[in-house]
């Protein structure tokens, strides 16, 4: 058993508190899910209803050119009451956190034994999650993916890994960077000699499940080649320029369109270029890479919205022990802080009050994403001086500068 | 990916072998690095490297290399350097035998030349000229004394011949011709020489012409707005105040408007809308002044007449200039308003449109004993009349139709269609031309396939043209027109093509501004990077 009573009192609270939100204020779905911060192009509940209005007629949910999710969330939300569903995406996240806390076991001396619930609840109780649960954010689907494939990853469970892996990149791409990482935790786990031939067979059931569930959604569309480009094309060309609080649309709107898709190609090979970099850099923590990758994902990718955040800070707690190496958290957590309050207010201004113009806005995003850089910068420098430092006992506590 | 074993046993060798006690430990003192963490470097600037090159490189070379396809200059710039022009003429006649006529015809159109073959008359003889409604019909007909006369309903010429003077019959027939369509070949050497055409044979030309002739053309080209393959009239009724709201806009358009647009219609497209606006009153910096008469507007106050703040006239719909016809009805306290100098209380902007200022007769209340009077809610044909009266000459102006009393409208209307299009011929030669320059002038700019399509057909369409103007082609010229106006509307799109002219305001030296972000804050230390790791390579070697 994972979770211990007071953890499981707590999932009960976690829960009533969405449900009874949705019971009592049945209008703040409508309100939240038109928040930039929350609903993305990508990840909108409102554009959901939209390709499900249009699928349940009969008609190619991506003809209005609004939706570009998968095709598979429309049959679920078909048959289900969405609140249930974004409760239940919730918990299980939570779940597979604490899967993970209780299951990770690190060489390093400053490491302790974690208590999985209490890093569940910690992920409950972020406000962003609860406000990204509320207005709806679909990422919640591929942030339950990821958990699923790190848990499993974690307790050495190799199909699972690439089957919750699959769905991940069945719903929004990226979770594929993050294979590298999950293999090796997973060789980790099981201790096994990475070769050829032992990932072989993980590899054919990420590629099977993808197959899978691509084959599905075409007989769901009537149409392969629609769903590759209203889906994938949109999130990959960035054809939406819907303000978030990234760092991309702010970006292509001024790009000269000659050099449209040169700097699309840049923009995705920077976020790729990381992958190899820290998994080789730290081939001994792959929990760990995943997370940073996560971290940077979340401020490089096109579309980020808060429920990326709060994947990211609800995994970067399992590193707890690495807090007093690192050496700008307060100013990062005042950072994240002053954008998370400034950011609604400068988009208010400038969208519906006119005093304000979209520089407001994106500047505030700019340092939201300073922020948490500074965030994952600090952690990577953290664990690094951990590995340091076992490597060399005798400088523990000694000030280091870089050469 | 787990580093080997053996390595990683020699590092922790390493590591417990060296130990830094505190006090030794200076800045200038750096740790040997352990071979598990060179390679593990090494490892990592290799792997951006790998990326840029298998991702970075082709993604580079696939998105910012530029498809260029190839024009075909040469006939774009020089084919269209000489231009002939001839007039359609058919002879017939119930009496003469069509051989007699057809050698008749010959020697008309070897007199009725024009210098340098710049301009001739096209002369057939046929049986029935009806089949060929594009070309003049002249009926030859003996009598006694020559004479050449237009009819005016049909267009066509009565031309009597007495047989005593066969001789010069020939040489009688092309002078007609010749001073009936002189304002249209003034029109011709004008548009050829302002576009640079045929330059030595127009200026030998035009001094033959008289000098007030000349003028005429000039003013009116001036006047006139450019061909074009379609136009759009709007005609606005403007009332200052809340009367008339109501007009009988469709018979004044049947009546006034629509027999010239049904007449153009074979070669030109043309799209007709009204509206009416009350309280629309003109610009408030005029001041009509009050005289025994009425009101009276100055000749200056006309530049500013119309209220382009207020008055909603549509800029251009569609591809074709908008020509406005504005109907004018001021409030009831200024009836009438009188033009200075002007009888038809009307005036015409050049390459705009035309305005007329309508006084309309005011109506007695019936149960008013004070005498009162309102303004008509409703202007039915008849006082629409003298101000579409005006708006029928204006759109013959505003089309560049000829003025002139020689030639019955419908000949002339013939002319401008022959005229109108030269025009779009010439400017698009010219557009193909400037593009072919540009092209290249510019090699950076893309060079869509489209564009390379749209060029070819204009060019045969215009080779097409070219045909109907040199050859005999009597019957067809609504279709001659047809095929330059496709070349000309080609020829925009391919010049205005969205793709190409982004780039025309993108010099090669922005790229670097476009590229330096890239390069410095990571092209830097990724080379910095790769260099490093060639010298240890290189020094490795070396050392072995």
């Amino acid at each position: 058993m994972v979770l211990q009573q007071k953890s499981i009192f707590l999932f009960v609270v976690a829960a009533a508190l969405r449900l009874a939100v949705f019971y009592l204020f049945p209008h703040i779905t409508s309100v939240l899910s038109e928040q930039a911060e929350i609903a993305t192009p990508v990840s909108s509940y409102k554009r959901l209803l939209e390709g499900l209005f249009l699928y349940e007629r009969g008609v190619s949910p991506y003809d209005g050119g609004v939706y570009h999710q998968a095709p598979l969330l429309l049959v679920v939300f078909e048959f289900l009451p969405p609140a249930a569903v974004f409760t239940l995406l919730d918990m299980l996240i939570a779940y597979n956190i604490a899967t993970i806390a209780e299951r990770l076991a690190l060489p390093s001396p400053r490491f302790r034994k974690l208590d999985g619930g209490q890093l569940a609840i910690a992920y409950l109780f972020n406000p962003f999650t609860i406000l990204s649960c509320l207005g709806h954010s679909t990422t919640a689907f591929t942030n339950a993916a990821i958990t699923q494939a790190i848990a499993s990853a974690s307790t050495g469970d190799a199909f699972g890994t690439m089957f919750a892996a699959a769905l991940g990149s069945y719903f929004s791409l990226y979770p594929a960077l993050l294979l590298p990482p999950l293999i090796l935790l997973w060789a980790q786990t099981k201790k096994v000699q990475l070769q050829l031939q032992s990932i072989v067979a993980p590899a054919a059931v990420f590629v099977g499940t993808l197959v899978l569930l691509l084959s599905v959604s075409a007989l769901l569309v009537g149409n392969l080649w629609d769903v590759l480009i209203s889906c994938y094309g949109a999130q990959i060309t960035v054809t939406d320029l819907t303000p978030n609080i990234g760092l991309w649309w702010y970006f292509f709107i001024e790009i000269f369109d000659a050099f449209r898709n040169f700097f699309i190609g840049v923009f995705w090979i920077h976020l790729i270029g990381y992958v190899g970099a820290l998994t080789i850099r730290l081939p001994e923590q792959p929990l760990f890479v995943i997370s940073s990758l996560i971290g940077l994902i979340t401020v490089f990718k096109p579309y980020p919205g808060i429920s990326d955040v709060s994947l990211y800070l609800g995994l970067l707690p399992l590193y707890k022990h690495i807090m007093p190496l690192t050496r700008y958290t307060f100013v990062a957590a005042s950072v994240l802080l002053y954008a998370t309050l400034l950011g609604p207010a400068f988009y208010h201004i400038w969208i519906y009050a006119g005093s304000g113009n979209a520089n407001f806005f994106y500047a505030i995003t700019l340092v939201w994403s300073l922020g948490l850089s500074m965030l994952v910068g600090d952690s990577l420098f953290a664990v690094l001086r951990d590995e340091w430092e076992m490597l060399r006992p005798e400088m523990r506590g000694k000030d280091v500068r870089q050469i | 990916m787990v580093p080997d074993d053996h390595l990683q046993a020699q590092s922790r060798d390493l590591a417990s072998n060296c130990t830094y006690p505190g006090h030794t430990f200076t800045p200038m003192a750096t740790p040997p690095e352990s071979p598990r963490e060179a390679s593990m470097k090494s490892r990592v600037i290799w792997s951006f490297w790998i990326v840029l090159i298998l991702l970075g490189l082709p993604t580079w070379w696939t998105t910012t290399s530029i498809y260029r396809a190839s024009l075909p200059t040469d006939s774009m710039l020089k084919s269209h350097k000489e231009l002939w022009y001839s007039i359609p003429v058919c002879l017939f006649s119930p009496s003469v035998p069509l051989s007699e006529l057809a050698r008749l015809g010959n020697l008309v159109q070897m007199y009725g030349k024009g210098p340098q073959d710049l301009f001739k008359f096209d002369v057939h003889a046929e049986k029935d000229c009806t089949k060929f409604p594009s070309a003049l019909a002249v009926s030859m007909e003996a009598g006694d004394g020559y004479s050449f006369a237009f009819s005016p309903e049909s267009g066509s010429v009565k031309a009597r011949y007495s047989s005593s003077d066969l001789e010069g019959l020939p040489s009688r027939i092309a002078e007609s011709l010749q001073s009936a369509y002189l304002e249209e070949h003034a029109s011709i050497a004008y548009l050829m020489a302002m576009n640079g055409r045929n330059s030595d044979a127009i200026q030998d030309f035009v001094k033959t012409l008289p000098g007030d002739l000349m003028m005429e053309v000039q003013k009116s080209a001036n006047r006139a707005f450019k061909s074009s393959s379609e136009y759009h009239l709007t005609f606005s009724l403007f009332t200052a105040g809340p009367a008339p709201s109501s007009w009988d806009i469709q018979a004044a358009l049947n009546k006034h408007i629509q027999p010239i647009l049904h007449a153009l219609s074979s070669t030109t497209n043309i799209s007709v809308a009204s509206q009416i606006q009350l309280y629309s009153s003109f610009s408030p910096s005029v001041q009509p002044q009050q005289t025994e008469n009425g009101w009276q507007l100055r000749k200056e106050d006309l530049t500013s007449f119309v209220n382009t703040a207020e008055w909603p006239l549509s800029p251009s719909i569609g591809t074709g200039p908008t020509i406005n016809f504005i109907a004018y009805i001021p409030a009831q306290n200024y009836i009438p308003i009188i033009l200075e100098d002007s009888q038809s209380n009307s005036w015409l902007v050049p390459q705009w449109g035309g305005i007329t200022i309508l006084n309309p007769r005011l109506i007695e209340r019936e149960e008013s004993e004070l005498g009162l009077s309102d303004l008509p809610s409703y202007l039915d044909l008849e006082q629409l009349q003298p101000a579409f009266e005006n708006f029928q000459t204006q759109l013959l102006q505003l089309l560049g139709i000829s003025q002139s009393s020689k030639l019955p409208l419908h000949e002339r209307l013939k002319s401008f269609q022959r005229l109108s299009g030269l025009s779009l011929y010439i400017r698009t030669s010219s557009n193909l031309g400037s593009l072919a320059r540009l092209a290249q002038h510019l090699s950076s700019i893309p060079i869509p396939r489209h564009v390379l399509h749209s060029v070819e057909h204009a060019l045969d369409r215009l080779e097409d043209f070219k045909l109907c103007l040199g050859k005999t082609t009597v019957s067809s010229w609504p279709t001659c027109l047809g095929s330059v106006r496709e070349a000309f509307v080609d020829s925009e799109k391919a010049f205005f093509d969205k793709s190409m002219v982004g780039q025309v305001y993108f010099p090669d030296e922005h790229k670097v501004a476009v590229y330096l972000p890239l390069l410095g804050p990571i092209g830097v230390p990724l080379l910095v990077g790769l260099i490093r790791e060639l010298k240890t390579i290189t020094t490795r070697k070396k050392g072995a």
